[in-house]
């Protein structure tokens, strides 16, 4: 009979590995970054921002722990809004209070007019280790790419996404190149606390 | 080094290709060495007489799971850029199941059929035939499929958060399944009697 420690050995080296692993508790889901070089690699490779098409597949998906923070002023959000996002103005997200809002398992979209104040936003919470992306153009991209449809224009492959989401946020008859219909009304959602999901990027 | 690698801009789409060709060759290297290329081998499992279906299969998963947590664990596996695919419970169990089934009255799963057509047989030749022509009569009825394969969303689910544990107690349980099942699997096959050569 053939000697069978080999297997053994593999086995035990699993057992130990995995045990330490156990003992570990919960590790950190966003490797903190070390260096200033890395937040240049990070914003090269465009992992700092979500274009508006990938948040609205988002929203129709309603991937779970997917939170889209609003940090313009409350008079903003009140007239225009994505759905299922909640206002949190930049000044209170800065603060105590506004952070005690975020959850470091969670998924947040951030929203600014143009991508702005929300790529200042990005740095400060990624930077204290949370999963933050910016609205690449802010509220003004969204309705210009997902509610007029005008990334179809760039790019004629989208067309047909694109007119699937319009329709599912404006409702039947949002055929391209017709007039937009009046924003939706803002519908913020609340998450109770602790609630959230921890939630890992998906594919992009 | 930060993984993965392709998302922090170190490689580029073509450089990923060619890894991505290197490690698909090194896989079917690897199925074929363990006796994979053969439809006799693969179907002993569904008999209960040879088991090395199960324990490289198990071996390979418990081991990815082990180093992908020691990465993370390491800070070297920046987890939010990960693509783990999202839990459709009901359409997945019926496909699990389709497959299953496929698998034992085919001898090979897909990627077990591509090993045995690269060393020339002829039955997986007919096999992933089979396959394409799957492939090509789903893609055209698809749209009928369409609130099946939704059944039982529930987003990226993970049993850790289930179980309200960490992950690392998820990956033990794991090593120690496997350590069960392979000791379970190697006890049936002294009994059957006859584990195939490859």
């Amino acid at each position: 009979m053939k000697s069978n420690w080999l297997p053994k050995l593999g086995a035990a080296v699993l057992i130990l590995f995995a045990g330490v692993l156990a003992l570990m508790g919960n590790p950190t889901y966003l490797t903190p970054v070390q260096s200033v070089s890395e937040w240049g690699d990070m914003v090269t490779a465009g992992m700092d921002r979500v274009s508006p098409l990938t948040v609205s597949e988002w929203i129709v998906e309603d991937v779970p722990g997917m939170r889209i923070i609003d940090v313009r002023p409350q008079e903003l959000f009140a007239r225009f809004a994505l759905p299922e996002s909640e206002n949190i103005p930049f000044d209170q997200l800065m603060g105590k209070a506004g952070l005690s809002q975020l959850s470091k398992h969670g998924k947040h979209v951030l929203v600014c007019k143009d991508g702005v104040r929300a790529s200042q936003a990005w740095v400060v919470l990624r930077g204290m280790g949370y999963e933050c992306y910016v609205l690449d153009g802010g509220a003004n991209a969204w309705v210009d790419q997902i509610l007029e449809g005008n990334a179809v224009d760039e790019n004629p492959d989208l067309a047909l996404k694109v007119h699937a989401l319009r329709e599912e946020f404006l409702g039947d008859g949002a055929a391209i190149g017709s007039a937009p219909p009046p924003p939706p009304a803002p519908a913020p959602v609340s998450i109770p606390a602790g609630g959230m999901k921890k939630k890992k990027s998906g594919g992009c | 080094m930060r993984f993965p690698i392709e998302a922090f801009g170190g490689f580029s789409a073509g450089t990923g290709m060619l890894v991505a060709l290197l490690i698909g060759v090194g896989f079917g290297f690897f199925l074929e060495r363990a006796g994979f290329g053969s439809a006799r081998k693969l179907t002993a499992q569904f008999y209960l007489k040879d088991f090395a279906v199960l324990k490289v299969m198990f071996t390979a998963i418990v081991v990815a799971s082990v180093g992908f947590w020691w990465l993370v664990a390491l800070g070297m596996l920046d987890l939010s850029v990960t693509f783990i695919n999202p839990t459709y419970l009901v359409s997945q169990i019926a496909g699990g199941l389709i497959l299953g089934i496929g698998f034992a009255i085919g001898g090979y799963c897909p990627g077990t059929s591509c090993v045995a057509v690269a060393t020339g047989k002829l039955d997986a030749l007919w096999y992933v035939g089979g396959v394409v022509f799957g492939i090509f009569v789903y893609s055209l009825t698809e749209p009928l499929f369409d609130g099946f394969t939704k059944l039982g969303s529930m987003g990226e689910a993970y049993v850790w958060d289930w179980l309200g544990v960490a992950p690392g107690v998820v990956v033990l349980a794991a090593v120690l399944m496997a350590v069960g099942a392979f000791s379970l699997g190697t006890w049936v096959e002294r009994r059957s009697g006859n584990v195939l050569k490859n």
